[in-house]
């Protein structure tokens, strides 16, 4: 904790500063050798290969090797999207070392390093789309890892990834890390069109469309992208639906007829002319809800969740003077969640009971960028947001417990405005030939929530042309999101106005090697400690005095500040590309969570992808693989047996790419998931009781043809 | 209202970042100077200086500076075939061009900004000076420069105009093709061996 209680900095923030202090005063000149010192390297000894290595530029808001970069950081490129037959953002991020993908009925999530909350909603992975922050701070409004990002794959350059806090650049949200979707613009000239189908295992049967277009219109450049997407789902077995609960009776049948059942559509538009930016971008996705949770009527076509996001954003970059340049962005968003279940007519039950929850916030950042001298950089900057967020949980026609405590049902509207301030400040400086200081901080301010300082600190060290060491301590915070703070639906959610920001501190140690020309491997140590992280937990309901504990109506799930607990281990990352004949990575992460029932630890996540054009070069065949180690299921929701993990789960997809010989830019796609059929199933919480687990999507085949005349 | 038109109209005149999704100019720097390590040429001139200039127009100056910053670091970490690098700017407007060129002993030229719009007046005058010339334009490359220094997805690519560096008299090492793209011209010949 940075903050004492009474607000002001404490001793170690006092620290941080006077090191940011000292390091600005460092001589700018430091890096240049002052007194005409002869230089001590040959270029030659340094590989090109490595002065070609991929760039990103979310970690430190400037474009920088990743090698070089501050953090533990991978890029997928638009090739690796490609090749290895991804469809969703978050089939790519299952594929990132250290990273794996889980899902409840209704979101597919993302865990960094072991730690995958359940409830999570995507509000702990920041998710960039240009630079531009998609989440909302309502928690329950889409993940933007599925098929609610709003562009398609298509348009994707590449993805940057950083696994570990961020909060010191981008406050809150950015609690696990962040993931920055670069999309093309008019100096790749890209022009393409997609359609794919797919079909498998449990009659499933989808289809999708998708167009990209980027150039120069006159003096404009444009990109505009557009996508589509629809899926009857397939057939799943949740034998757990026949067991009946007090409020419900079990399934005579546990087979739910297309689970996975949705349809997608979003738009990007971006226009930059004059030095001025606008982008521009809305989807939208609604799926039905299988596992019938909160005591819904299973099998019912009425049980269904949408998601809305739109979002329109100005931005410039104006240099003011030799040394220093003036970023200014202003941006409204918008997301929008909708769900309904149907329960039995009254006086059984309710008949369709509605949640819904908006956010609409305006924001605007001005950023400075100074240059001062050879191997100085600072970057200040302030965010600013105004929130107007609105849940409500409700039945039509009827009063809501607000207005008749006694016959209403649902909590009615529950309105909460807001707005936050993120000023942030970033310094860079090179320390003699091989060394880089590298300090952050932001001062976070939060109308309900209060204030904090985050910083960061951190050396990168290059000892020769190959080796890179990276030195890392983060910080970062969320604020507890709308949901979790006020939510109350009178029927399975408690608000909890006193939960108060999770805090993460995080240390960890990098080695990179570049192993020849075509090869490099990194590995790391890491120790995190989260403190106050937010979980809903199992409560009696409000005025049940002995609660039933086979009766979920006795109960209510809420948000709970939890004990703190530690995150270690290691990770270790091979990555190759030599040339036509094999590229990819492979990557292992082990680390230990130390809380005994915490929920969706793997203790071990290994991946695999690579890409291969050696038997034919316009043919590429791809394989991905990713395997997770048992992981503890929710302890508010264990089967009637005692099961308390799931076993070990290994998941493979392949795909081929082949640019049709004679069809100049016409290609056909083959991809097919879950190659096995392996049933790994997800743990869920306890909103699904006596659902448990869910089973992953069963083998589906994909096929599509690809147009791209550039 | 007028107010607002009048912010609006000044905010557009206000001059833009230069043109957008060009490399750092740290990498452009890092691999300049490791470009210029494939020709042979320059180790078979030991002692002197290797002087990169950077060329620009009027209105480029913070990308001037701006490359003239990243070189100088570069500079003081790097050795191009033995040899010290020195970085000069050059403007493009006062004067002879060819001529300052040659006054300030420059072996490779860095053109930024706008200048690279002029690659097919540049090209020739760059060719007859034996001088090798790098851009971020691959539309430059095309028309005469040597080397482009480009985005090719997330990664840098390079791409080298092989005619225009036989022209300028380069001998380039063939290693250099297992990363950079060749452009324009064919390869082969003196230019690659």
């Amino acid at each position: 904790m940075i903050v004492r209680p009474d607000g002001r900095p404490g001793r170690r923030a006092r620290a941080l500063a006077a090191a940011a202090l000292a390091l600005l005063l460092w001589p700018a000149g430091a890096a240049a050798a002052p007194g005409g010192d002869a230089p001590e390297s040959d270029i030659e000894a340094v590989p090109l290969e490595s002065l070609v290595d991929l760039s990103l530029g979310a970690a430190s808001l400037h474009q920088e090797r990743v090698s070089e970069t501050a953090a533990a950081a991978f890029v997928l490129t638009g090739d690796d999207l490609r090749a290895q037959g991804f469809r969703t953002l978050g089939e790519a991020l299952g594929a990132v070392p250290g990273l794996y993908g889980y899902r409840d009925d209704i979101y597919g999530m993302v865990g960094v390093r072991g730690l995958g909350t359940l409830n999570d909603y995507g509000t702990r992975l920041l998710v960039l789309l240009d630079g531009h922050p998609l989440n909302d701070s309502v928690g329950l409004a889409g993940t933007r890892t599925g098929r609610d990002l709003p562009v398609p794959l298509e348009a994707v350059k590449r993805v940057e990834i950083v696994k570990g806090p961020v909060g010191s650049l981008y406050g809150p949200t950015a609690f696990l890390g962040l993931v920055n979707v670069v999309t093309v613009d008019a100096d790749d000239r890209a022009s393409l069109a997609r359609l794919g189908g797919e079909t498998g295992a449990a009659r499933a049967l989808g289809g999708e469309g998708s167009a990209v277009a980027a150039g120069r219109l006159g003096p404009a450049r444009v990109t505009v992208a557009v996508q589509g997407f629809a899926s009857r789902g397939a057939d799943v077995r949740l034998p757990e639906l026949t067991l009946a609960r007090p409020d419900r009776p079990g399934a005579a049948d546990p087979t739910v007829r297309g689970a996975g059942g949705s349809g997608a559509a979003s738009a990007l538009l971006r226009v930059a002319w004059a030095g001025f930016t606008l982008q521009g971008a809305c989807g939208g996705w609604g799926g039905g809800l299988v596992a019938a949770g909160y005591g819904a009527v299973i099998g019912s076509d009425q049980n269904r969740a949408t998601t809305r996001t739109c979002f329109a954003d100005l931005s410039t970059t104006r240099p003011l003077g030799a040394a220093l340049t003036l970023d200014a962005r202003a941006a409204w968003d918008w997301t929008g969640y909708r769900d309904a279940y149907l329960y039995p007519p009254p006086p059984e039950g309710y008949g369709l009971f509605r949640d819904t929850a908006d956010d609409r916030w305006g924001s605007g950042e001005l950023r400075l960028t100074w240059r001062p001298g050879p191997g100085t950089l600072a970057i200040a900057g302030a965010t600013g947001q105004l929130h107007r967020t609105l849940q409500r949980a409700y039945v039509d026609g009827l009063p809501s417990v607000r207005e008749d405590p006694v016959d209403g049902v649902g909590a009615g509207d529950l309105p909460a405005d807001y707005a936050t301030v993120n000023a942030y400040l970033l310094l860079d400086q090179r320390l003699g030939a091989t060394l880089r200081a590298h300090l952050g901080a932001t001062w976070y301010w939060h109308q309900t929530f209060g204030q904090r300082i985050t910083p960061k600190a951190a050396l990168v060290w290059s000892p020769t042309a190959r080796d890179v060491v990276k030195l890392i301590y983060s910080q970062g915070f969320r604020a507890p999101t709308a949901v979790e703070a006020f939510y109350d639906d009178a029927y399975s959610y408690l608000a909890n106005p006193r939960l108060r920001a999770e805090v993460v501190d995080a240390g960890e140690v990098i080695w990179s090697r570049q192993l020849g020309p075509d090869a490099a491997l990194t590995a790391s140590g890491f120790a995190s400690r989260y403190v106050r992280l937010v979980q809903f937990r199992t409560v009696p309901a409000p005025g049940v005095a002995d609660p039933d504990p086979a009766d979920p109506l006795d109960w209510r799930l809420q948000a709970q500040n939890a004990a703190s607990l530690w995150q270690r281990g290691g990770e270790l990352t091979l990555t190759g590309r030599f040339g036509r004949w094999l590229s990819g990575w492979a990557g292992l992460s082990a680390q230990t969570v130390t809380a005994a029932a915490h929920a969706n630890s793997p203790a071990l996540i290994g991946q695999l992808a690579l890409t291969s054009r050696a038997l034919w070069e316009p043919l590429a065949l791809s394989v991905h693989a990713s395997a997770l180690t048992r992981r503890a299921l929710d302890p508010d929701n264990l089967p009637a047996g005692g099961q308390t993990h799931l076993p070990a789960s290994l998941q493979v997809g392949a795909a081929a790419l082949l640019d049709l010989p004679g069809l100049r830019g016409l290609s056909v796609e083959l991809g097919v998931t879950n190659l096995t059929g392996a049933a790994a199933p997800d743990p869920l919480p306890a909103d699904y009781t006596p659902v448990t687990r869910l089973p992953q999507a069963p083998r589906t085949f994909r096929l599509a043809l690809r147009w791209h005349p550039d | 209202m007028r107010r607002a038109l009048a912010i609006l109209c000044l905010a557009l005149a206000w001059p833009a970042q230069g043109q957008e999704g060009e490399l750092p100019a740290r990498s452009q720097a890092l691999l300049l100077l490791r470009l210029l390590g494939y020709d042979r040429g320059l180790a078979r001139q030991p002692g002197e200086p290797v002087v990169v200039a950077v060329a620009w127009r009027t209105g480029d100056e913070a990308r001037r500076d701006e490359a003239l910053e990243a070189l100088r670091e570069a500079a003081a970490r790097y050795r191009v075939a033995g040899r010290p690098v020195r970085a000069v700017p050059v403007q493009w407007e006062a004067g002879p061009f060819a001529a300052r060129l040659h006054e300030a002993g420059a072996a490779a030229v860095l053109v930024v900004g706008g200048l690279a719009s002029q690659a097919e007046a540049l090209a020739r005058p760059f060719q007859e000076a034996g001088l090798l010339s790098a851009t971020t334009s691959r539309a430059a490359v095309e028309a005469g420069l040597t080397f482009g220094l480009v985005w090719r997805g997330a990664r840098a690519g390079v791409l080298v105009n092989v005619a225009a560096a036989r022209a300028a008299g380069a001998d380039l090492d063939a290693t250099l093709f297992t990363v950079a793209e060749p452009v324009g011209g064919a390869a082969g010949g003196p230019a690659v061996r």
